[in-house]
């Protein structure tokens, strides 16, 4: 059959997929600290390399008909979310693009950027889904216990309660920001990277992080994924009307 | 089907809880004593369709692996204890507590409830009482013939008595402290109970301790802030309509799919 059906039928799926990672930044829209995915695609053809002695996989001509087009990454946009004053003492937003929170799980350290923290009932700072938030002093690092008392945070992740420190933030940036993965539940997972102590983390109290989801940008992406969706329909059914003809016609005896 | 369709249903699901969150808040705007509570999101599981780091048939290991989100989805609402506004209203029975704290009320079942709503009665035998009948805990009795009750900003009350200069102690207001507020279950009157993430009270004398201190003659109202929830409500609104159109084009992609032949 002819080659061209498969073609569009990738577009077709991979629109589908675009649509999976638009809906679900959508979905996120409201959530604090969430960070836009932008899926990017590639034509895919088995490489000559693989084949070395196949003059047709070689050929410019098979390069150009039959590669199809495939994911090629979900990518992270890491720029800053709109930062919201909430004047609640436990939300903080970093208001330095590159800087995380380290976060102690039971899956291990993770990352974070939604400071919405709030207090457990042992007195340690916690996120929204009860993982202890870290402290610098990695020897001891239990977690960061708060005091009763007016606690203030400075911008270098100092937590002072009525004018004593009591310990400091563990604020961590990353060479490259690409290695990090979603976990879910707020949380960035490090693959093949360590983390590096930020001098700068620009930690502010009361205020939070929104997502930085832009939804002008997430609308228009999403017509045009419905209307290349459309295209390649149109594409299919140009073809099967092709193959309809050689089917029916061709063959016809006047 | 498309994953689309369920992770922008669930990104409505969250919409719909915030909005119900909103009108409660603003249903208690003018409640004294209420705190708003706000709902934080989260993101759901990622489906992994390439792991970071696979390698490829031409030995090359990827940087970075595919996975795509599955909605979001609600962590928790958390009440907010910022201070209210202050109302002078005069009334001698009207307590506020500048800073944290909580009064503690005797509930019908016995249990200590805490609440911020300071406007106290007194009841038939003289005791001080909330407006729905709770003893306040400790328990303050305003002898019957006392012509003002004063109270200090350490919760001292004291009466004066007809016929004497000088005016007589009746009993201490004490007030609570939490170290994690947000942990408290509300059940409805301005009432919170202590849970296990609230941490146990530790009760003091007001204005010590990091406790509030006690202004007579005054009312908390409630901490909502009526412009901060339009728009809050206004995202939200606007939220919750994206992910129907979200919902929309993958239902019309399907239905391009239906055409196919």
């Amino acid at each position: 059959m002819l080659n061209g059906l498969y073609v569009a039928a990738s577009g077709m799926l991979q629109m589908e997929k675009k649509l999976d990672v638009l809906s679900n930044n959508l979905s996120n829209i409201n959530t604090a600290g969430y960070k836009m995915d932008t899926p990017t695609f590639e034509s895919y053809l088995k490489k000559e390399e693989d084949f070395p002695q196949d003059i047709i996989r070689q050929s410019k001509y098979n390069q150009t008909i039959n590669a199809v087009s495939r994911l090629a990454e979900v990518a992270t946009d890491f720029s800053s979310g709109n930062i919201r004053q909430t004047g609640n003492p436990f939300d903080l937003a970093l208001s330095n693009p590159d800087a995380f929170f380290a976060v102690d799980t039971p899956f291990g350290i993770k990352f974070t950027k939604a400071g919405n923290f709030k207090i457990d009932n042992d007195g340690y700072l916690v996120t929204q889904q009860g993982y202890r938030v870290l402290s610098r002093n990695v020897e001891n690092n239990e977690g960061i216990r708060i005091p009763n008392g007016n606690v203030s945070i400075l911008g270098n992740g100092q937590i002072t309660v009525d004018g004593t420190v009591v310990d400091n933030l563990y604020v961590v940036e990353f060479e490259d920001k690409s290695k990090l993965q979603k976990t879910g539940y707020n949380l960035f997972t490090a693959i093949d990277t360590l983390p590096e102590e930020s001098e700068n983390p620009r930690v502010m109290q009361g205020y939070l992080e929104e997502s930085n989801i832009n939804p002008v940008r997430e609308m228009v992406n999403m017509i045009s994924t419905h209307r290349a969706f459309e295209t390649y329909q149109r594409v299919i059914r140009t073809m099967d009307t092709l193959n309809e003809r050689a089917a029916n016609e061709l063959g016809k005896i006047a | 089907m498309l994953r689309a369709l369920w992770t922008a249903a669930s990104g409505m699901t969250t919409q719909q809880i915030n909005i119900d969150n909103i009108a409660n808040n603003l249903a208690n705007v003018n409640n004294a004593g209420f705190k708003k509570s706000r709902v934080n999101f989260q993101d759901l599981l990622y489906q992994e369709l390439r792991p970071a780091g696979a390698i490829t048939a031409t030995g090359i290991s990827h940087p970075t692996g595919i996975q795509i989100g599955l909605g979001s989805n609600v962590v928790a609402t958390e009440k907010i204890f910022s201070q209210g506004n202050f109302q002078q209203t005069g009334n001698m029975l009207d307590i506020a507590i500048e800073g944290d704290g909580f009064f503690q009320v005797t509930l019908p079942d016995g249990n200590i409830g805490y609440t911020r709503a300071g406007s106290f009665k007194l009841n038939s035998d003289g005791d001080i009482v909330t407006p729905e009948g709770y003893l306040l805990e400790p328990t303050i009795n305003i002898p019957e013939n006392a012509t003002s009750i004063s109270i200090g900003t350490d919760g001292t009350v004291s009466v004066t008595l007809p016929g004497e200069a000088a005016t007589s102690e009746v009993g201490n207001i004490e007030l609570a402290r939490f170290i994690n507020p947000s942990g408290l279950k509300s059940i409805g009157n301005n009432i919170y109970l202590q849970t296990g993430a609230s941490g146990e009270p530790t009760t003091g004398v007001p204005g010590e301790d990091g406790i509030g201190s006690i202004a007579q003659g005054v009312l908390e109202m409630s901490n909502v802030n009526v412009v901060e929830e339009m728009v809050n409500m206004i995202t939200g609104q606007r939220a919750y309509e994206i992910n129907s159109k979200a919902i929309q084009t993958g239902d019309e992609m399907l239905q391009i799919v239906n055409n196919l032949k």
